[in-house]
C-alpha cells in the first residue's frame, strides 16, 4: 500500500491511497470513510439498495465478531470474507471491534482480547486472531490490540494497554509471515494510551518502528451510540501527540461514530480515514443527518419560500429526530434538497409512521439518507482541504450547532 | 361480467378438470394476474421492503390491516396524505380487511354486539366500537382498491348457536358497509361468507350475499385451526354456491400446499402472513418445503438457497452466507422476504400458467411429488384434489 500526499493544508492532507495488493488497480482519495458492513452487508440494505445509494467508500469494513463464530465455515469456503459475502469488487478491512456497540470494559486479558459475539464473549489470543485473519483474507486489517481505556482510565491501566498492544502487534507480525493468504493483506498498527500525552507518544513511536502500512488511534472511549455526542475536542490534543509521532507517507484512521463537525476537526488534525458508523447508530434511534455542507444555499426542489425557511431551521439542529410527534403530518422529505433515495420517494410522515410501528422500513430510509448524506460529506471535506478552506466549512458547521447544547459549547472550546 | 365499474374480472382460461381459472382482474391502481397471492404489508410497510423492490419481483397487489392502519397512522392522517398509496408511494393495487378479525384476536376484551365491535384502545383503554360503518369509513380514507366488510367472525372451532347468530348478522352488517360505502366508483367491497364448518349455513350465506350487487366474494372465517378435512369442504361449498363469474378471495391461506388445492377448488386470491413472517425467523421457503436457515446444517452449504429461484438473493447468497446472518444482522430480513415472496408469487405463476396450458392437473402431480419425496400426501389435500377429479398418484 501507498499513501500519496497532494496537498497539505496545515495538518489536513489530501492523499490518493494505491497498491493494495488484490485491488492493485484502486485508487482511493483521502480524507475518506470506510462503508460500514457488519458480518458482510450494510445494515438493513440489500446490495439492489446498497446500489443506490451514491459515493459508495471502496472500502467495506467487517468486525471480527460477526465472524469469529463462522471461522470454520469461511476456512471450508477458502475463498475469503469479501467473496463469502459477495462484496468481491470493494476492499475488505476489518477490525478488531466494532465501533457502533460499546465494548464491554474489562475483559481483556494479558492472554488475549475479548471481542462479543451473538453467542457470547470469545477471547482472541493473537494466533487465533491471526487464524482468523487468514481465514478472512483482508486486503487491510488491524493489529490485535488492547484499546479498552478511556477518559476514567487509571495510569496503571493505560501502561498496560501500551505494552500489551505492541506485544500483540509483534506477535501479529512474526505469525503473519507464516500465514499464507495474508502475503498480500496490509496490516495497521494501533496508538493506544488512553489520555496520558506521554504513553500516547510512546505508543506511537514504538508503533512506527514495526512493519506496519498505517496506523488506527484508539483507547480514547468505549465507543457504540454514545460517542456520536463525543466532541473530537476532547482528544485533539492526544490525537496531535500521537500523529507527532508516525510518518507522514502513511494512512491515518480514526475508528468511532464521529459526528460531521469532529471530523472536520479531526480532518484539521491529520487524520485520513475514518468509518461510517456514525449514520448507522443515528439511523438506530430513529434520526436523520440533516448538516449543511455546502457554502451557498442549495437548490430546492420546489422554490417556496417558507420551505426554504424551514430548510433553514432544519439546518439549524443539523440532526432531525423523525420519532417527534410533529413529524406526524410533515409530507416534506427529510431535505428538500436531499438527492438520496429516501428524500426522493417518501415523506418525513411516512418515516416517522414506520418509526412509531416500528417496522424495519425506518431504519431502511434512514440509514440510506444518513449514509448518503455522510458520504457526500466527505466530498465536501476532499473539495475543502484542496481548496484550503476547511476552516470556514468548520465554522459554517458549527454556526449551525444550537446555542444550549454542550456539545456545541465543546466544540467551540477547540 | 361484474357490475361495478372498479372491478372487471376476465377470464381467460379454465381448468378442464378442477374448478380452477386463469383471469385478469382489472382494478383501478393496477391489472391483477389470477389466482393471486397477496403478501401482507399489515401496517403500511411489507417488512424492510420499499415498493420498488415489490414491483421488480412482480407483485401486483398487496394487503393492509386497517386495525392497525386504523390506529397509527390514522385514518385522519391517510386523508390528508390522500389515501395509503401516496403515503407508502406504492402505485400498484392494495386490499384492506375491515379490522374486525384483528379486533377479536388481538384485543382481550372485544365484545360483540349487533351495532359492531366494542372494545377497549390500546393506548387509553377508552371504550371504542367498531360499527360497520366506521370500518367502511375507515378503509374510505386508506383508499384501496378492494375493501371487505365488517364481519361477525368466530373461531372456525366454534359450535352452537353463535356460529348461526354470526352467520346472519355478517349479512345484516354487509348491508350496512354497502351501504356507507362512499367509493363505489373505485373501491370494491366484498362480502365474507361466513357459517363455521356448518354446510347448511354456508350455503345459505352463500346464497344470500350473492343476491346483493358485488364485484366479488371473500370465503371468511376458515383457515384458523380447523382439521383440513372440514376446512377444504367448507371451501369447495362456498365455491360452488357463488357466482363463477367474480373473482373468490379465500381469506388467511399461504401455505404452499392449500394454495394449490384451494386453486383447484375454485379460489382465485389468497393472502397470508407466513412467508414474511417465517423470514424474520430465518425460514426460507422452497419447493420441497422449509430450509431453517439458523440450523447449523447449512454453515458449510455453499448452493443458493433455491437454484431455480430468481430472485437477487438467490442469485448473490449462499446458504452458508445466510446462515451466519439470519436473525443476527438486519439486513437478513429484508434478504429473506424477498426470496419467500418471489417463492410464493412464482408459484401462482406456473399455477396460472398451467391452467391456462390445460395442464394444472399435471402441474399439481408434480407439485405434490416435489413436496413430498416420500409420497405421504396429506389425507385431506388426497380428498380435496378427488373431488375435483385430480387423482394423485403414488409411483
Amino acid at each position: 500500500m501507498k499513501l500519496t500526499i497532494k496537498t497539505v493544508s496545515g495538518n489536513a492532507r489530501l492523499g490518493v491511497i494505491s497498491g493494495m495488493g488484490r485491488h492493485s488497480s484502486q485508487i482511493l482519495n483521502t480524507p475518506m470513510c470506510l462503508l460500514y458492513t457488519p458480518g458482510g452487508c450494510a445494515p438493513y440494505l440489500s446490495k439492489d439498495m446498497l446500489q443506490k445509494v451514491l459515493n459508495l467508500p471502496q472500502i467495506s469494513h467487517i468486525p471480527v465478531n460477526a465472524i469469529v463464530e463462522h471461522q470454520t465455515s469461511l476456512e471450508k469456503f477458502g475463498k475469503g470474507m469479501a467473496t463469502f459475502s459477495s462484496m468481491e469488487e470493494f476492499i475488505l478491512y476489518s477490525s478488531v471491534q466494532d465501533p457502533s456497540q460499546a465494548v464491554q470494559s474489562g475483559y481483556n486479558e494479558k492472554m488475549g482480547v475479548a471481542v462479543w459475539t451473538k453467542g457470547g464473549k470469545v477471547k482472541l489470543r493473537p494466533e487465533d486472531y491471526m487464524q482468523l485473519q487468514a481465514a478472512i483474507q483482508p486486503d487491510i486489517f488491524q493489529a490485535l490490540c488492547d484499546s479498552d481505556t478511556d477518559g476514567l482510565s487509571k495510569r496503571k491501566r493505560v501502561r498496560k494497554s501500551v505494552s500489551r498492544t505492541l506485544e500483540y502487534l509483534d506477535k501479529c507480525v512474526e505469525l503473519r509471515d507464516n500465514l499464507k493468504s495474508l502475503e498480500d493483506s496490509c496490516m495497521f498498527g494501533v496508538c493506544v494510551g488512553g489520555y496520558e500525552e506521554d504513553q500516547r507518544v510512546t505508543s506511537a513511536k514504538e508503533t512506527s518502528l514495526r512493519p506496519v502500512s498505517g496506523f488506527i488511534l484508539e483507547g480514547f472511549h468505549q465507543m457504540g451510540p454514545e460517542m456520536a455526542e463525543f466532541p473530537f475536542t476532547k482528544i485533539s490534543h492526544l490525537v496531535t501527540a500521537t500523529l507527532k509521532n508516525v510518518p507522514e507517507d502513511k494512512p491515518r484512521m480514526l475508528p468511532g461514530p464521529w459526528d460531521p463537525l469532529s471530523i472536520i476537526q479531526a480532518v484539521k488534525a491529520g487524520i485520513d480515514m475514518f468509518d461510517s458508523t456514525y449514520p448507522y447508530v443515528m439511523a438506530e434511534k430513529g434520526q436523520a443527518i440533516t448538516y449543511v455542507y455546502k457554502q451557498e444555499p442549495k437548490e430546492l426542489r420546489n422554490n417556496k419560500p417558507e420551505d426554504a425557511l424551514q430548510e433553514q431551521e432544519t439546518h439549524a439542529t443539523n440532526i432531525m429526530d423523525l420519532n417527534e410527534p410533529r413529524y406526524h403530518d410533515d409530507f416534506k422529505p427529510i431535505l428538500e434538497s436531499c438527492q438520496c433515495y429516501s428524500c426522493l420517494n417518501f415523506t418525513r410522515a411516512y418515516i416517522n409512521h414506520l418509526l412509531n410501528t416500528k417496522e424495519l422500513l425506518g431504519q431502511t430510509l434512514l440509514m440510506m439518507h444518513n449514509f448518503q448524506s455522510y458520504f457526500d460529506f466527505f466530498e465536501t471535506i476532499r473539495e475543502s482541504v484542496a481548496k484550503n478552506n476547511l476552516q470556514s466549512l468548520e465554522q459554517l458547521l458549527m454556526q449551525h450547532h444550537q446555542d444550549n447544547t454542550h456539545f456545541a459549547q465543546d466544540h467551540r472550546k477547540s | 361480467m361484474a357490475g361495478s365499474r372498479a372491478l372487471s374480472f376476465k377470464i381467460i382460461a379454465e381448468c378442464s378438470t378442477t374448478k380452477a381459472r386463469a383471469s385478469h382482474m382489472s382494478l383501478p391502481h393496477q391489472v391483477v394476474d389470477t389466482p393471486v397471492f397477496m403478501p401482507v404489508g399489515t401496517q403500511g410497510t411489507l417488512k424492510g421492503l420499499v415498493p420498488e423492490q415489490l414491483e421488480e419481483i412482480g407483485c401486483q397487489i398487496i394487503l393492509g390491516n386497517t386495525y392497525h392502519l386504523g390506529n397509527r397512522p390514522g385514518p385522519d392522517l391517510l386523508e390528508k396524505a390522500n389515501g395509503l398509496h401516496s403515503f407508502m408511494n406504492w402505485n400498484r393495487a392494495l386490499l384492506t380487511d375491515s379490522g374486525g378479525f384483528q379486533m377479536v384476536s388481538l384485543l382481550k376484551l372485544a365484545q360483540i354486539t349487533e351495532e359492531g365491535v366494542k372494545f377497549q384502545s390500546p393506548h387509553d383503554g377508552t371504550e371504542m366500537l367498531l360499527t360497520p360503518e366506521r370500518s367502511i369509513e375507515i378503509q374510505n380514507s386508506i383508499g384501496a382498491d378492494i375493501i371487505m366488510q365488517l364481519d361477525d367472525v368466530v373461531h372456525s372451532t366454534t359450535t352452537g348457536p353463535r356460529v348461526e347468530e354470526a352467520m346472519y348478522r355478517s349479512i345484516r352488517w354487509l348491508d350496512r358497509c354497502l351501504e356507507a360505502h362512499k367509493r363505489s366508483h373505485d373501491q370494491n367491497l366484498f362480502p365474507i361468507v361466513q357459517g363455521g364448518l356448518n354446510p347448511e349455513l354456508r350455503k345459505i350465506c352463500a346464497i344470500e350475499m350473492t343476491k346483493r350487487d358485488v364485484p366479488g366474494f371473500a370465503i371468511g372465517g376458515l383457515s384458523g385451526g380447523e382439521e383440513k378435512s372440514h376446512f377444504w369442504r367448507m371451501v369447495t361449498l362456498s365455491t360452488d354456491h357463488l357466482p363463477r363469474d367474480k373473482p373468490i378471495y379465500l381469506m388467511g391461506v399461504g401455505f404452499a400446499v392449500d394454495l394449490v388445492v384451494c386453486v383447484a377448488l375454485g379460489c382465485d386470491m389468497f393472502d397470508c402472513v407466513f412467508p414474511t413472517r417465517t423470514a424474520r425467523f430465518g425460514s426460507a421457503l422452497v419447493p420441497t418445503g422449509q430450509l431453517h436457515l439458523k440450523n447449523k446444517e447449512f454453515s458449510c452449504d455453499f448452493g443458493p438457497i433455491d437454484d431455480t429461484c430468481p430472485c437477487s438473493t438467490c442469485k448473490t447468497f449462499t446458504r452458508a452466507y445466510m446462515h451466519t446472518i439470519v436473525t443476527v444482522q438486519s439486513t437478513s430480513c429484508s434478504l429473506l422476504t424477498i426470496h419467500n415472496v418471489t417463492y410464493q408469487l412464482r408459484l401462482m405463476r406456473s399455477i396460472q400458467e398451467s391452467i391456462i396450458a390445460n395442464r394444472f392437473p399435471q402441474f399439481i402431480q408434480k407439485f405434490m411429488e416435489t413436496m413430498y419425496a416420500d409420497r405421504q400426501y396429506p389425507q385431506w389435500a388426497v380428498e380435496a384434489l378427488q373431488s375435483v377429479n385430480v387423482t394423485l398418484c403414488l409411483r
